[in-house]
């Protein structure tokens, strides 16, 4: 049973509701039902009167109708969380004096004079033998340290990697194609000049992680909803049609909404609207959504700063979108990101972010943030290929299903709504197509399933855009969601299918 | 001077024309981007710290970055 921890229940915004600004009934009464529960005490038939999860204990109290101190398990967050969607549960946050970090040194490796010298290694395709380009592969000789050495293939698919000798035993090798291919991995891997490593391609047919789930969607599923994806910007590609977008970079064209050469965001749109057909393209979730393309990274390396991210969640809901997609985050929490998601949810537009790839860290900001729709990643055994990446992702918690696992670098916590696919997923990339992992697949993957849903629900789609549509939304979402059986931190309410 | 987004944070409401005119007289201030209820503005930090105190509506942060999410494994930094 996961220990008991303190959270603040608070209304959708400021600390007592209707102050700021209108509180929609419910809250109000549900924060008045936990103050009768605060007073009266947390006896079982009280809890019941008053329809507040059984263990949660009411600590403390700021107003009859305002924020509650509380403790409860991650399971009631959960579960509160999809009853109650228009109220916030934050954790209980301690802050420590600010001591200067200690520097880490990082071991280097250290080539001696018998050992100087590089290796070419030769990365080709399993299919027909050709030279694999502009792949990334990062070799460690210490992989708990990440030790090793890294380089891209030429247009003879060698890479050439500055490991010292003739030969070397490597921990751990991974290589990352520019699309067009599964990434490859080996373990305890023996190479040395002329060694070759072949990557599998990808077959547009073959059944990845969210085509079992979801298999092909038809093209009417979703229909009805515009979806906004903030991210990198989405590139033309033969399997999307792109309503229309804006960039929010600042200094640059507001109408070059295309991908800016990373591809990520091209390759979170086709998860949630491709409209092509296997094996001569990929089926998104929801083909039938209106998508709209916001970029809010530059080109170059640089990244997308809290004003674009802000701006693009305001012109999304000004342009209509039901449902926005954020795979990105990381970093302190933001008010002007925290605002402009308020904003959205009181416009009734719902946003969806990624947990972060952090290995098991906390949830990042903005998925943290309350208001916020956070999305880990899952996996599923056999839905890659061997002596890929995706191998390395399996880790427990496995689920009721036992090939159900949650991915080893998923974010979680108890801001967790739902679990995506995010483990091994063929999607759109400029150029092509190609495997990607992360809560930034996963984030998607929820995205097009909650269009799938609620283009079935025009009672709630028809209300208003306001908070009480949002709430709307979030609540038929997240009761809809089905537990896999790996536990509300790691997964929220569980996948929705 | 540093670069701040100010974002107005009522959204029961449309931000005062007052106030935007505020941030505008900031001496040091230097308008980037303006939304209507959000603008991005090089300022130094005595102008933000200033804004802050007479502008309770709205927030007034640092622009800040987050980079291409990437669960690639990687090299440590030397």
């Amino acid at each position: 049973m996961p220990a008991r921890q303190q959270f603040i229940i608070l209304p959708p915004r400021g600390l007592q509701a209707n102050v700021v600004s209108p509180t929609p009934a419910a809250v109000e009464q549900f924060l008045t039902s936990l103050e009768f529960v605060r007073t009266s005490g947390s006896n079982r038939k009280v809890l019941a009167a008053a329809r507040v999860p059984s263990d949660i204990r009411v600590i403390d109290s700021i107003h009859e109708n305002g924020a509650k101190l509380v403790e409860m398990s991650p399971e009631s967050v959960s579960a509160l969380r999809a009853r109650e969607p228009g109220i916030r549960i934050v954790p209980v946050v301690h802050y420590f004096p600010a001591l200067a970090p200690r520097m880490a040194v990082a071991k280097k490796f250290k080539a001696t004079a018998a050992s100087t010298g590089t290796i070419d290694i030769v990365v080709a395709s399993a299919g027909d033998g050709a030279p694999v380009t502009r792949a990334t592969v990062v070799a460690f000789t210490d992989f708990d340290a990440r030790v090793g050495a890294q380089a891209k293939t030429n247009a003879s698919g060698v890479a050439r990697l500055a490991l010292g000798g003739s030969s070397k035993k490597l921990e751990r090798l991974y290589v990352y194609p520019n699309g067009g291919f599964w990434n490859g991995f080996r373990k305890n891997f023996q190479i040395k000049t002329g060694t070759k490593v072949a990557l599998e391609p990808i077959a547009l047919d073959f059944t990845d992680c969210l085509r079992h789930f979801y298999g092909n969607s038809p093209l009417t599923a979703g229909s009805g909803l515009t979806v906004g994806v903030v991210d990198t910007g989405i590139e033309p590609h033969p399997d999307l049609v792109i309503a229309g977008g804006t960039n929010t970079v600042p200094g640059e064209d507001s109408n070059d909404f295309g991908d800016n050469g990373e591809g990520h965001g091209t390759h979170c749109a086709g998860i949630i609207a491709a409209r092509g057909t296997p094996p001569h393209g990929i089926r998104g979730i929801a083909p039938g959504v209106k998508l709209r393309s916001y970029r809010v990274f530059p080109e170059g390396d640089g990244g997308a700063s809290n004003f674009s991210i802000a701006k693009a969640l305001d012109r999304a809901v000004t342009d209509g979108c039901d449902l926005i997609n954020m795979s990105l985050g990381g970093g302190p929490q933001d008010e002007a990101t925290h605002s402009a998601i308020a904003h959205a949810r009181a416009n009734g537009v719902l946003v969806f972010v990624a947990n972060g790839n952090d290995d098991r860290s906390p949830v990042s900001f903005p998925a943290a943030d309350s208001l916020a729709m956070a999305v880990s990643a899952m996996g599923r055994k056999g839905t890659f290929p061997p002596k890929t990446t995706e191998v390395d992702d399996v880790a427990a918690p496995f689920g009721k299903d036992k090939k159900d696992f949650v991915a080893s670098f998923s974010n979680i916590g108890s801001e967790t709504d739902l679990t995506g696919t995010g483990v091994g997923i063929i999607s759109t990339f400029p150029g092509g197509y190609a495997v990607m992992d992360g809560t930034s697949m996963a984030c998607p993957s929820a995205v097009g399933a909650a269009a799938k849903l609620l283009s079935s629900l025009p009672a709630i789609t028809s209300l208003p855009r306001n908070e009480a549509r949002s709430d709307a939304m979030a609540k038929a979402v997240l009761d809809a969601a089905k537990p896999r059986g790996f536990g509300a931190i790691f997964e929220g309410q569980g996948l929705l299918v | 001077m540093a670069r701040y987004v100010i974002r107005f944070t009522d959204n029961s409401g449309e931000p005062p024309p007052d106030d935007a005119a505020r941030v505008r007289r900031a001496p040091s201030a230097k308008i980037i981007d303006d939304t209507g209820r959000m603008m991005l503005v090089d300022l130094d930090d005595d102008d933000a710290r200033a804004l802050t105190k007479s502008l309770p509506k709205w927030v007034v942060v640092r622009e800040s970055t987050v980079p291409v999410p990437d669960p690639r494994k990687k090299l440590r930094d030397r």
